[in-house]
């Protein structure tokens, strides 16, 4: 399947932080999450996808041109939700629509307006008054209104109550039964993730820890638990990280087959979360 | 670009910015009858007004970060705010004609003259002047960053207008000295074709000055 998004050996260099050298794909007809820590490299990253800052290094490919040299046409074909509004609040949505949508040759009234009605914003209001929700609602709307084959978002699920959640998360899944749009987005809500992820991308400090199949990291990773005297250096050395204390220990393992060859039926091991993954990864080792 | 000049617009409408922007060139139309300076002041302020309104409120919302990740380019959005001023620029003396035709309908004998070409010319070059100095800063460091520069660019061509307009022998033997194209202009002595000198002086200076902007915008990160 054609490659959606490529991104290879992007680099991205601030005095004080260091995008280092990633690289991912993403094919057609699939939802990729990224996650990490705050200050890991997310918004960067979706930055850069968007050629608003410049890379110091690296490529990124998307519908297979170039990200910068190619951008004006490329752009025609994402949809964009960022994690703030940045649409003008002192317009309602009516004027709002008037703004935006001449920008693109594809732009769906009717899919707009059917949007704005689920999502019940009343189009009169200036956005200016809308919650956080429905300021995000607004975005998503425009976002799935011109025909974009690929939909960026940069944590798109926070601020949103659950029940909505839910609701944009079977938006998403819908987009994607054609199997030629796909959707990229950061989150800090792992939960969504395991719903409607096929692929996870994780990054920690500006380096990839992963990018793969979310079912594939399912079931290589997995919590071990012990009791505590069982973790001497070699065992320690299993883990991607860890947590002990006087009732016993519990860590992060890449390779469940490994660590139940090795520990047999002392342990029991339990399956990790996207939540337990990143964690783990990012705390390291911890003594309570 | 001209969905960024409808944008422009759109916004306007919505606020105080275009009202007090009109009732600054009404002003002027009718000022302009004892003073010249007051038509330079107030096409000079209605423009300040116009402009800050609308890079106010895409600072306010960050609204570059939007526009940037649509299909444009960057030179396109450039350019965009230096013709949107343009737009307005013509509006704003469009406007002023009008008021002053109106004006002469009135029962008032000093409330008869119509700014003539040269006159025009003047006006042009003076904002492109002042867009000239404050929009590269504008690009370069933002709406907060720039404010002071386009004060101080305001108070400049303030103080030009000012001169050129003066009815002080000292001051109009100074300017016929050192600034004789524009007074003759202003006199309406030299015709159109020192007006259209001038107005194409004012478009070497946009040209310049848009190329700058161009050249800053591109390596700007949102």
């Amino acid at each position: 399947m054609p490659k959606i998004l490529e991104v290879n050996k992007l680099t991205k260099e601030y005095s004080n932080f260091k995008l280092d050298s990633i690289s991912f794909g993403l094919e057609s007809g699939h939802v990729m999450g990224l996650i990490g820590p705050n200050g890991a490299g997310k918004s960067t990253t979706i930055k850069l996808i968007m050629n608003l800052i410049a890379k110091t290094s690296g490529s990124i490919r998307i519908f297979g041109k170039d990200s910068v040299r190619d951008s004006k046409e490329i752009k025609e074909r994402i949809g964009f939700v960022y994690d703030e509004n940045y649409y003008y609040g002192i317009l309602n949505i009516r004027e709002m629509e008037k703004v935006i949508a001449p920008f693109y040759k594809r732009w769906q009234t009717d899919t707009f307006w059917r949007y704005i009605n689920q999502f019940k914003l009343n189009p009169k209001m200036a956005i200016d008054s809308f919650s956080k929700g429905m300021k995000m609602k607004f975005s998503l709307a425009v976002a799935l209104s011109h025909g974009a084959d690929l939909i960026i978002m940069d944590e798109p699920t926070s601020g949103l109550d659950p029940v909505f959640r839910s609701v944009m998360l079977d938006i998403f899944y819908n987009i994607i039964q054609d199997e030629k749009k796909s959707i990229f987005f950061s989150t800090h809500i792992t939960q969504d993730l395991e719903k409607i992820a096929d692929y996870i991308t994780f990054i920690n400090n500006g380096k990839l820890i992963f990018s793969e199949q979310k079912d594939q990291i399912l079931d290589n990773y997995g919590i071990v638990k012990g009791d505590s005297e069982l973790l001497d250096s070699d065992i320690k050395a299993e883990f991607i990280g860890f947590r002990s204390n006087a009732m016993g220990f519990a860590g992060l393992t890449d390779d469940v087959a490994r660590a139940r060859r090795i520990l047999g039926d002392r342990v029991l091991i339990e399956k990790a979360t996207l939540e337990d993954i990143m964690v783990y990864s990012v705390r390291g080792n911890s003594n309570d | 670009m001209i969905n960024l000049l409808r944008k422009d617009f759109i916004l306007l409408k919505k606020s105080r910015g275009f009202i007090i922007a009109v009732l600054m060139v009404l002003f002027g139309a009718f000022m302009w009858q004892k003073n010249n300076f007051y038509y330079l002041w107030s096409i000079l302020m209605s423009i300040y007004f116009a402009m800050g309104y609308i890079n106010s409120y895409d600072h306010k919302y960050n609204s570059e970060k939007i526009f940037n990740s649509l299909s444009l380019k960057r030179s396109t959005i450039v350019i965009a705010k230096y013709v949107s001023v343009l737009v307005f620029l013509a509006f704003a003396i469009g406007l002023s004609i009008a008021a002053m035709y109106l004006l002469r309908l009135l029962p008032v004998a000093e409330l008869t003259r119509i700014i003539n070409l040269s006159e025009i010319s003047v006006v042009i070059i003076l904002v492109a002047v002042y867009i000239s100095a404050y929009l590269p800063l504008y690009f370069k460091l933002g709406y907060m960053g720039s404010r002071w520069a386009n004060f101080a660019a305001l108070i400049l061509m303030f103080s030009f207008s000012g001169i050129i307009s003066s009815s002080d022998p000292a001051t109009q033997n100074f300017v016929a000295r050192y600034l004789g194209v524009f007074v003759n202009s202003v006199s309406g002595n030299t015709g159109l074709n020192r007006g259209l000198i001038i107005v194409l002086l004012a478009v070497l200076i946009l040209l310049i000055s848009t190329s700058a902007s161009i050249q800053i915008y591109q390596k700007k990160e949102f």
